[in-house]
């Protein structure tokens, strides 16, 4: 398969979007496109797992072009089986995006064209095998990041959106620096920002050390990584319906995405020395975002603290460095992207309809609408890892994999981790259970409608793949797993 | 069995008196005053430099000519006490 396609689907979407004269039209574009690339992601699966079937290792589908020779900067495109399973992830929260904006009456065209062009520098980052363009494409996707806060936010968005671009920007420095550093430790002074010939570097442990530093606390200020995080709760909470899905959905896994891959697997002496630092970190993360969320009164800024938990795993996926850990930090990005924008999407259908996001305000909003409750109960059950949903498989093999390592640091570390599914627990069935059960509290809230099509439609997209990872989670796991230990062998900390 | 051995008022005691009042209300504080407070803090002072030094892009051709002067000074006087 051509990977370019991936890449051109969005490109033309957007122009389609841009040039189209009505806003209508436009809007028609942005599905279309994006329903288009869902569907090239589905056959991307198919062939991917046809090729793999055959034998085939690595990444595949790779293509090559110079961009830059003077200082070997090339297009280098290529997927492995992680990647495959964050561009799927990619496809299902843009086409959901897009349907849950539908009515969008804002400047509705440039609307599109920003979700568009967030789209297209996550699908650029994940099958990038050049440093470089993988950190283009990370780039690309920061400004209509910006923009869809600053301009279709809501509160504090002026203010919500120059911290997240300033700490996103200030991460994006680190990255910066990390890989410019990696070049000059190039074994015989010839650069290239190739991952698949740095991985072969013969780079020294210290140099290793520092560089992974630099790389992996960039890409994890992008994932929320603490103390690095307080974009997230503001920004989130401060963007418009479809900005919260594809932050939450898409943009977090940039930086999950790009520790692994360029941290992680091209620098195994640095993952070495900072794994129980990352460990530490994420559990942190982990329980203090759950217990922060606990004291949340807007259903934004619930899923915002809650995004800051769920992110921890995967942090703690990637610092445990075993097999099934590393493949659970990648499932529960899939899985956390997916219920998370259900989420969000869900808190945006009840606000246009209700006009506030306080818990306090709401309460037995399951009369008037049903359909959306359902929605926020599954979102909700799969958030605090309810078997049969997402949650439960990638938070189970990040558990799984974090008992792989038998020292006291981290098995206390997994027991703590898996303790804050109880606090999860207690915070979404409590918010759930204000806004929804009970009796209506506020009268007016009676004539309320339930979900047009278009959000319908949204939120079946985004149940259809958190169902089809609960309920079957083998052809995720053999999508992601091979590749996962690929990365871990390297460091020969895991159990054959 | 009708007040159900108490596990309902058990609850309620330990989620909030115990875990919100002191776990949770605190860890919320943290989060806003100190590590929001450190962001802000370190947007702030960079604000506040850049007001501070603004002053010295004035345009005036008079002003940059004393700065350049006193610059001078300084320099020939770091270059016959250290040299």
């Amino acid at each position: 398969m051509n990977l370019t396609i991936l890449l051109a689907i969005p490109v033309l979407t957007l122009l389609a979007v841009l040039l189209l004269p009505g806003a209508r039209q436009a809007r028609w574009a942005a599905l279309a496109g994006a329903a288009v690339q869902l569907a090239a992601s589905l056959v991307l699966l198919l062939r991917f797992r046809a090729a793999r079937a055959d034998g085939g290792k690595g990444f595949l589908f790779q293509m090559q072009h110079d961009w830059y020779p003077d200082w070997n900067i090339g297009f280098h495109l290529g997927v492995d089986g992680i990647s495959v399973a964050m561009i799927l992830l990619t496809t299902l929260v843009v086409v959901a995006g897009v349907l849950v904006s539908w009515e969008e009456a804002r400047m509705p065209k440039t609307f599109f064209a920003m979700l568009t062009l967030l789209g297209l520098g996550a699908y650029g980052f994940f099958v990038s095998l050049d440093l470089f363009a993988m950190f283009f494409f990370l780039e690309l996707a920061v400004v209509p990041k910006y923009l869809l806060i600053a301009l279709w936010g809501s509160g504090r968005k002026e203010y919500s959106a120059n911290k997240l671009a300033i700490m996103l920007m200030g991460a994006s420095v680190a990255i910066l620096m990390g890989i410019i550093a990696l070049m000059f430790s190039a074994p015989d002074g010839q650069w290239t920002f190739d991952m698949l010939r740095i991985v072969e570097w013969d780079v020294p442990a210290d140099t290793q050390v520092t560089i992974f530093g630099l790389i992996f606390i960039g890409f994890g200020v992008f994932t929320a990584l603490f103390p690095f995080h307080t974009w997230v709760p503001d920004g989130h909470s401060s963007a418009p319906t479809a900005g919260s899905m594809f932050l939450a959905g898409i943009s977090m896994k940039l930086g999950g995405y790009g520790c692994l891959r360029a941290a992680v697997w091209l620098l195994p002496e640095g993952a070495l020395a900072y794994g129980d630092a990352i460990v530490g970190l994420s559990v942190i993360a982990i329980l203090y975002g759950a217990f922060v969320t606990l004291m949340q009164t807007d259903l934004k800024y619930i899923n915002a603290y809650s995004s800051v938990s769920h992110c921890g795993f995967v942090l703690l996926g990637i610092g445990m460095l075993t097999k099934a850990a590393v493949a659970g930090a990648v499932l529960q990005m899939v899985s956390h992207g997916l219920m998370t924008a259900l989420f969000f999407a869900v808190i945006g259908m009840v606000y246009v309809r209700t006009h506030t996001r306080q818990v306090a305000e709401m309460g037995g909003l399951m009369k008037p609408m049903p359909f959306i409750a359902v929605l926020m109960f599954l979102a909700g059950l799969s958030s605090l890892g309810l078997p049969g949903l997402s949650g439960f498989v990638a938070e189970m093999s990040v558990f799984v994999g974090g008992w792989e390592r038998d020292t006291a640091f981290h098995r206390s570390a997994t027991v703590l981790a898996a303790m804050s599914i109880v606090v999860t627990a207690v915070y979404v069935l409590r918010a759930i259970g204000a806004t929804m059960m009970g009796p209506l509290r506020d009268q007016a809230h009676a004539a309320l409608t339930d979900a047009a099509w278009y959000e319908k439609a949204a939120a079946l997209v985004l149940t259809a793949g958190i169902l089809a990872m609960g309920l079957a989670p083998g052809w995720l796991n053999d999508l992601v797993g091979p590749d996962a230990a690929a990365i871990v062998t390297r460091l020969g900390t895991s159990t054959p | 069995m009708r007040d159900k051995f108490y596990f309902d008022e058990l609850y309620l005691f330990v989620t909030k008196e115990v875990i919100f009042r002191f776990i949770g209300a605190p860890a919320a504080w943290i989060d806003r005053k100190v590590v929001n407070g450190l962001v802000d803090l370190t947007g702030n002072t960079a604000l506040k430099v850049s007001d501070a030094v603004k002053g010295l892009q004035s345009g005036r051709v008079q002003q940059y000519a004393l700065f350049f002067l006193g610059g001078l000074i300084v320099l020939v006087l770091l270059m016959t006490y250290l040299f």
